[in-house]
């Protein structure tokens, strides 16, 4: 008998005795071993093992983890800095590295912040550019409700790494648990987690893993949204849709599970499962940490649990922690309305679900005002009404442009018009909204062939840019005469949005004209949703510095806004704002101030004002107002601003800060108050230092804190000022008229502390930059300057001006 | 093998469902090497403590595409899971184990610290012998370590993958630890 066939043997026997006691056992082994004496011994081996009881191998769990966490590999990062922050402790571990918590290390002031950073071991070209991606999402996204990017950079060892605000808080259900938040309460703060959702769709970000713990609540009741790591912008090619970290599967929709296009209604999803979870303390497809991998699999395909019924379930703890309710009467106030809004979250198809953030939004306000909510429960919805079926054949590529044009731009504001306009079908207009419908589906359609027609047939390898796709559909589009302009207007509508967002206003303005042309809109969702289509025609004018029509567009906009939705006063302002900018722009400065003014009185009726707008409007209209040399009302507005911004907690790094500063210390500095003007604007730079977009902006705040220091007159100081301003535009390619502007303002400083020889040389760099940049602005510029110096009547010594042009 | 993205897996899966009985097992080839990939991902997330949740997960969409996976197909890629992680796991601890001799220091030894990376090298390393070696004389005892110890999946999740009762599992896995207890006593 060779040794495996013997260690299969005592297996056998070691199973047919091992239940066996005493007697009966040894009787048993002996007829079986047949006096195999090695064979025996085997056995007793293998029961004298079994008796031991123990777990041969118990830290199996844990090997993973103690491989690579290696142990000290977290702590030795303790201490170093990098950039100006040094890591002080260990946040968290992400897919491509570690949190760490860090404190600014150069002493500008003090600062608690988070940093990532990524791992060298992870450190894939792939992993790399996520990373990065990660980071650019996160500078174009600013919003109190959202984490805050701070700095980034690279390390001295070439590590890139980026800093966000550090937010100390708990996990929004644990938040709202400890507290015992009644419905209501846990409705408003839920309206906060939508505001930055909404924000991040309007600039083409889906989240992707929206989960309670990337939802942290703060000291203050601020939800704070954090983790873009696997985040999607929607512009970029979808070819590359690789997921590169893996989600839970408790909050992943079921167009993740299959693979599916993602798109801005799988953060819808997310969000409604944890709507359900929040409202009735349980998971909508009764999922817990410890369901079996393999049933959640199963539980994940079958419909959710209605939330009233979950509510029902619900412990008697988990009831009396929302507000000290039972599970019966928990049951009851979720009848009705909050379980049509959950429900209208969680279904399968995307394109049942909220259209938008704003919609889901809007029907949890009218919940709280006991208004009737526009989801419509899903047995009336015609579920074979779906005008953009998912089409098989579509390549991936394409499939992503599409998304993109339903989800980020418009369309998703269209179709929420769509959704009321199928509620109030059966009321009226049935035959006038199922023709609209028809068009759209039509435009739908012919949208889904061009793009469709327009991939390569081998799109799921090869990577095709979002430009070359809208390029081709614009060509297409182009030659297609034969298409009802009500189909194809639509769509050259949705087209300008996109090339305005890829920074083409020329394409986007001949698109948008033909798209506009003849349309007038009859119905209140159609009618918001062209407006928002003017919105970005006139900013796409604006761009090509066609005021007067940027202007009459905008004013469009508003009039459509005004007509078909006068009762929604969050649209009035921001139309009121976009307005008032078209109309300084313009150079209308009286009826600028107006708009603004009046937007402002509006939203100071309002419960909830958008907290962004309302601070552009202020720190326009301030300057509006110094423009129209009126610095005392400028300052009032601008310190009217700060006062909101502090009231609606805007965070202390936020950029929304920095324009209210400067506003306020132009305002004393033009009143010819220099003294006040310094502290504003040391803090506007304050502010502004402390976040990623230094460059320009921050060397122009530099100039302004030189300007007050010279006025002030401490000259040494306001030369530093200058000097440090002109390397940050240096820095960030000003032009050379710039720069020697402020080498003229080191120059007469220098003149007026009496340092002629200095005065002289730094006369001669604004010379040596402007003669390098020989056009009639350089030669204004260059007079200007001499004037300066001139009338100072110490002029230095200076080389004759060179003759004109060259 | 390195498979690029879903593609190949997906035009296998069509094959597949034409009837093409191989062309499945060409799927889960392809997959297997996602699987690792996965894995060696999975390692890095330290957040959910051995969870092949987020490892399958992945695989499953790759393998999925747009359509959904038959149990079958499900219970095939839950198993690959366990032995993706088994083989990640394997090349890091000899990775490690050439490192530290590569550094000069000392032998590792099993005096090393509970939970540390090394002395997790070294069960892993014992682990994946015993288990070329239980695989010989009973290969179902193997795979039912292998799911248990690599994959952490639960006794009755093992039964459903396995299609066998919960009872044939512990039954299995009683025979399978007095294997690995006596072959790690002697």
């Amino acid at each position: 008998m060779n040794d495996t066939v013997r260690g299969q043997r005592a297996l056998a026997i070691f199973d047919a005795v091992a239940d066996l006691d005493g007697e009966a056992r040894e009787r048993r082994l002996a007829a079986l071993c047949e006096g195999d004496a090695a064979l025996l011994a085997q056995v007793r081996a293998l029961l004298a093992a079994d008796a031991e009881a123990t777990d041969p191998f118990g830290n199996a769990p844990r090997w993973s983890e103690a491989m690579a966490t290696d142990a000290t590999e977290g702590e030795r990062q303790i201490g170093r800095s990098i950039g100006a922050w040094q890591i002080v402790g260990i946040i968290g571990h992400g897919g491509m590295g570690a949190v760490h918590a860090v404190e600014r290390s150069d002493g500008a002031y003090a600062q608690r912040a988070a940093l990532k950073l990524i791992r060298a071991s992870a450190d894939t070209p792939a992993a790399h550019e996520r990373f990065l991606r990660e980071r650019q999402i996160l500078a174009g996204l600013q919003h109190p409700n959202i984490a805050t990017l701070l700095d980034g950079g690279f390390s001295a060892g070439g590590e890139p790494y980026f800093v966000m605000e550090r937010i100390e808080g708990e996990p929004i259900d644990r938040w709202c648990d400890a507290r015992r938040l009644g419905l209501r309460e846990r409705i408003v703060l839920f309206l906060q987690v939508l505001d930055a959702v909404r924000y991040a769709h309007r600039n083409l970000v889906v989240h992707r893993d929206l989960k309670p713990s990337n939802l942290l609540v703060d000291a203050d009741g601020r939800v704070k949204l954090l983790d873009f790591g696997i985040a999607k912008q929607l512009q970029d090619s979808g070819a590359t849709a690789t997921l590169d970290r893996a989600l839970t599967f408790e909050y992943a929709s079921p167009e993740q599970l299959h693979d599916a296009p993602i798109t801005t209604a799988t953060d819808l999803w997310q969000l409604g499962v944890i709507l359900h979870r929040l409202l009735s303390g349980a998971h909508p497809f009764g999922l817990t940490r410890d369901t079996p991998l393999a049933s959640q699999l199963q539980q994940l395909e079958r419909e959710p649990e209605p939330l009233t019924r979950a509510a029902a379930q619900a412990s008697a703890e988990q009831a009396a922690r929302r507000g000290g309710m039972s599970p019966a009467s928990l049951s009851r106030a979720l009848r009705g309305s909050l379980a049509d809004i959950v429900q209208a979250c969680l279904r399968r198809d995307p394109e049942q679900r909220y259209a938008s953030a704003d919609a889901l939004a809007s029907d949890l306000r009218a919940w709280l005002d006991n208004r009737p909510i526009a989801a419509v429960p899903l047995s009336r919805m015609q579920r074979t009404r779906l005008w953009l079926r998912r089409n098989r054949v579509l390549a991936a590529a394409t499939a992503a442009v599409v998304v993109a044009l339903l989800a980020g731009t418009g369309v998703a504001l269209w179709q929420a018009g769509e959704a009321r306009a199928q509620a109030r079908m059966a009321e009226q207009r049935r035959g006038e909204a199922e023709r609209q419908s028809a068009n759209a589906r039509a435009a739908m359609q012919f949208l889904t062939d061009t793009l469709n027609a327009a991939a390569p047939e081998n799109a799921l390898s090869t990577e095709v840019s979002v430009r070359q796709l809208l390029d081709t559909a614009r060509a297409k589009l182009d030659e297609n005469t034969q298409v009802d302009a009500r189909v194809k207007q639509p769509v050259q509508r949705m087209l300008g949005q996109l090339y305005y967002s890829l920074g083409e206003p020329r394409i986007a303005a001949k698109l948008f004209e033909q798209g506009i042309s003849n349309v007038e809109p009859v119905e209140r969702g159609e009618a918001l949703a062209f407006a928002v289509d003017l919105d970005y025609y006139s900013g796409a004018l604006g761009s090509l510095d066609l005021y007067a029509q940027s202007m009459a567009t905008e004013q469009r906009a508003a009039d459509l806004r005004q007509h078909f939705a006068p009762d929604d006063t969050g649209l009035r302002v921001l139309s009121l704002d976009a307005l008032g900018y078209a109309q300084y722009k313009l150079g209308d400065y009286a009826k600028a101030a107006q708009t603004y003014r009046e937007g402002l009185a509006l939203a100071g009726t309002m419960r909830q004002p958008p907290v962004d707008v309302v601070i552009n409007s202020s720190q326009m209209l301030a300057y509006v107002l110094l423009d129209s040399g009126q610095p005392g009302q400028a300052r009032q507005v601008a310190e009217d601003g700060l006062r909101f911004a502090a009231a609606h907690a805007v965070p202390r790094h936020s950029p929304l800060w920095v324009n209210l500063f400067r506003a306020q210390g132009d305002a004393y500095f033009e009143g010819g108050d220099a003294q006040k003007a310094e502290r504003p604007i040391r803090d506007a730079i304050a502010v502004q230092e402390a976040s990623i977009s230094k460059g320009y902006r921050l060397g122009t705040l530099y100039n302004s804190l030189a300007r007050v220091l010279e006025k002030l007159g401490r000259h040494d100081e306001a030369i530093a000022a200058w000097q440090h301003a002109i390397s940050l535009l240096a820095d960030a390619g000003a032009g050379a008229i710039d720069l020697a502007r402020n080498w003229g303002s080191v120059a007469i400083a220098h003149a007026k502390a009496g340092n002629l020889d200095q005065a002289s040389a730094a006369y001669q760099r604004a010379v040596n930059l402007l003669d390098a940049a020989p056009d009639a602005g350089a030669r204004a510029e260059r007079e200007r300057i001499e004037q300066k110096l001139d009338a100072l009547a110490q002029r230095p010594a200076r080389k004759p001006v060179p003759p004109a042009g060259r | 093998m390195e498979t690029s993205a879903g593609t190949e897996v997906t035009a296998w899966l069509n094959r597949a469902r034409a009837g093409d009985a191989a062309a499945l097992d060409a799927a889960y080839c392809a997959v297997y090497e996602e699987l690792k990939r996965a894995a060696r991902l999975q390692r890095r997330r330290m957040r959910d403590d051995f969870q092949t949740t987020a490892l399958v997960h992945e695989a499953y969409l790759k393998l999925a595409g747009g359509a959904r996976l038959a149990a079958v197909d499900r219970n095939h890629l839950l198993a690959l899971s366990a032995r993706a992680m088994r083989q990640v796991l394997v090349d890091d601890a000899r990775a490690r184990k050439a490192d530290k001799r590569g550094g000069g220091q000392a032998a590792l030894t099993l005096t090393a610290s509970l939970g540390s990376g090394d002395a997790a090298a070294i069960e892993v390393l014992a682990l994946d012998e015993l288990l070329t070696a239980l695989h010989k004389l009973d290969a179902r005892v193997a795979q039912i370590v292998e799911l248990r110890y690599f994959g952490g999946y639960e006794e009755t999740e093992i039964a459903a993958m396995l299609g066998i009762t919960d009872r044939t599992v512990r039954r299995d896995w009683r025979k399978a630890r007095a294997f690995l207890l006596a072959e790690m006593g002697a």
